[in-house]
C-alpha cells in the first residue's frame, strides 16, 4: 500500500514531467529537434530517478 | 532588445574563489594531509603552481576568442558535435560537483546541527536556495558573491587567527612528509582541486575583454591559494600527523578549539554559519551552469523552465550513494584525481583546435 505522501510527490513530480514536456514539444515546434529531444529525456528522468530513490534508497 | 549582463572582476573573482575555496570547510585539510602528510602545505604549494601554469597557458590561448565562453570556442573546434559533447561534459562536471557537494553538505549538518532531522529535510533547504538564485539569474548571484564572500572569509580568517595558542610547528616535521614521490608524483593529479576554474570560461561572456578575464582569473586563484595553503598549514600544524588523517570536518574541529578567556567559546557557531553560507553559494553556482550548459549546448531558448526539474533530478541523484562514505571515495578517488583533464586538458586541447581552424581560411584566403 502506497502511502498518502509518496502519492502526493508523485503527483506532483507528473506535474513537473509535463510541464516540461511542454516545453519540449514548443522547442520541437520552433524547429529545435534534437534540443526537444533532450528536454523529454529531463522530462523522463524528473519521474523516473525519484520513483527510483523512493522505490529503491531510504531518504 | 535583450539587456547583455555584464559584471566586473571583483564579482567573477569572489564567484570562482568560492567555488575553489568551499572544499576548505569539507574536506581539503585532510586530503592535502593525506596526501603530503606533514608537508601538505608543501603539497598545496605544488598543485598551485600547475593550476597557475594551466591557467596561463589557457589564458594566452584564449586571446583571440574574447567574450567567447567555452561552449563557443568548441562550437568553433568542431561544430555542433563539439558544443554538445563539451556541454555534456560540463553539465555531468557541474552535476556532480553540485549533488556530492549538497550530500556531504547535508549529512555534515545533520552530524553537527540537525541530528534527527531526515535528510530529505536538510536538503530541501538547499534545494530551495539553488531553485530561488537559478531563477534571479547570474547577474544576482554575482552581486550575492561580491557581497557574501568578503564575509565568508573574514570568517575564516577569524578561526585561522583563533588557533594561534594551539600551533607547534614541530608538527611539520618531518618536512617532506610522506616523500617526494607522494607530494610530486602521485600528487600532481590532485590539481583537479582547482577543477573550479574551468567555469571561469563560462563566465568570459560576462567579462567582456580578455584583461578582465585574465584580471579575474590571476585574482581568484591568488586568494584561493592563500586560503588553501593557509588551511593546510594551520590544520596540520595545529592536529599532528596521523591524527589529523581522522576529522570528518578540519575547519569544524579547528573552530571548536577556540576558546579566548571567558568571553570567547563556541566559535564554531561562527564557522557553521559561514560553512553552510559558502556551501548554498557553491550549490547554487553550479546549478545555475549545469542550466547554461545545458541550454547552450542544445540552443534552447530559455533555461527557466527546466530549473525545478533539474533541482528534481540533482536532489534525487545526491541519494543514489549509500552513505557519506560512498560519496568521499568517488569526490576524493575518481573527481579530484581525474578532473584536472576535464578542467584543463580539455580547454586547451579546444583552443588549439580552435585557433588552427581559425589559421586556416585565413591561408586558404592568402593561397588564393
Amino acid at each position: 500500500m502506497i502511502s498518502g505522501d509518496y502519492i502526493v510527490l508523485i503527483v506532483f513530480l507528473l506535474c513537473v514531467a509535463v510541464y516540461t514536456v511542454s516545453y519540449g514539444v514548443w522547442t520541437w515546434k520552433k524547429g529545435n529537434r534534437f534540443g526537444a529531444i533532450m528536454v523529454f529525456l529531463v522530462a523522463v528522468l524528473t519521474v523516473a530517478l525519484p520513483v527510483y530513490i523512493l522505490i529503491f534508497k531510504e531518504v | 532588445m535583450k539587456k547583455k549582463t555584464i559584471f566586473g572582476n571583483w564579482e567573477a573573482s569572489a564567484i570562482i574563489i568560492n567555488l575553489i575555496c568551499t572544499k576548505i570547510f569539507l574536506n581539503y585539510p585532510r586530503l592535502a594531509a593525506e596526501q603530503g602528510g606533514t608537508a601538505a602545505w608543501i603539497f598545496t604549494i605544488y598543485i598551485s603552481v600547475l593550476a597557475l601554469v594551466g591557467f596561463t597557458v589557457i589564458q594566452a590561448l584564449y586571446k583571440p576568442f574574447e567574450g567567447k565562453d567555452l561552449l563557443d570556442v568548441a562550437e568553433l573546434a568542431a561544430g555542433n558535435p563539439g558544443r554538445i559533447i563539451v556541454g555534456l561534459v560540463i553539465i555531468f562536471s557541474a552535476g556532480w560537483c553540485a549533488t556530492a557537494y549538497m550530500r556531504v553538505f547535508s549529512e555534515n549538518i545533520k552530524l553537527i546541527a540537525l541530528t534527527t532531522s531526515p535528510l530529505s529535510f536538510v536538503e530541501l533547504f538547499f534545494i530551495v536556495c539553488l531553485v530561488v538564485g537559478a531563477y534571479l539569474g547570474t547577474e544576482a548571484l554575482s552581486r550575492l558573491h561580491a557581497f557574501s564572500v568578503s564575509f565568508i572569509a573574514s570568517g575564516y580568517l577569524l578561526i585561522m587567527v583563533g588557533v594561534v595558542n594551539y600551533i607547534d610547528f614541530g608538527n611539520l616535521l618531518p618536512i617532506l612528509g610522506n616523500g617526494v614521490n607522494e607530494i610530486f608524483i602521485n600528487g600532481a593529479p590532485r590539481v583537479s582541486v582547482f577543477f573550479e576554474m574551468l567555469f571561469l570560461f563560462l563566465l568570459t561572456p560576462f567579462l567582456k575583454r580578455h584583461g578582465n578575464m585574465k584580471a579575474t582569473g590571476y585574482w581568484s586563484l591568488g586568494f584561493s591559494i592563500f586560503f588553501l595553503v593557509l588551511s593546510a598549514l594551520v590544520y596540520t600544524s595545529v592536529f599532528p600527523y596521523p591524527s589529523s588523517l581522522e576529522r570528518t570536518i578540519p575547519i569544524f574541529h579547528i573552530a571548536r578549539l577556540i576558546k579566548l578567556g571567558r568571553f570567547f567559546q563556541r566559535m564554531e557557531s561562527v564557522f557553521l554559519f559561514i560553512w553552510a553560507a559558502a556551501a548554498l553559494l557553491y550549490i547554487s553556482v553550479c546549478f545555475y551552469f549545469i542550466l547554461f550548459a545545458f541550454q547552450k549546448a542544445f540552443q534552447l531558448d530559455y533555461y527557466k523552465p527546466l530549473i525545478i526539474p533539474f533541482a528534481i533530478i540533482i536532489m534525487a541523484v545526491s541519494f543514489i550513494p549509500t552513505d557519506f562514505t560512498e560519496v568521499i571515495i568517488y569526490e576524493v578517488n575518481i573527481f579530484r584525481n581525474w578532473s584536472w583533464i576535464v578542467a584543463f586538458v580539455m580547454p586547451i586541447l579546444l583552443l588549439i583546435i580552435a585557433r588552427l581552424k581559425k589559421k586556416k581560411p585565413a591561408r586558404k584566403g592568402q593561397a588564393a
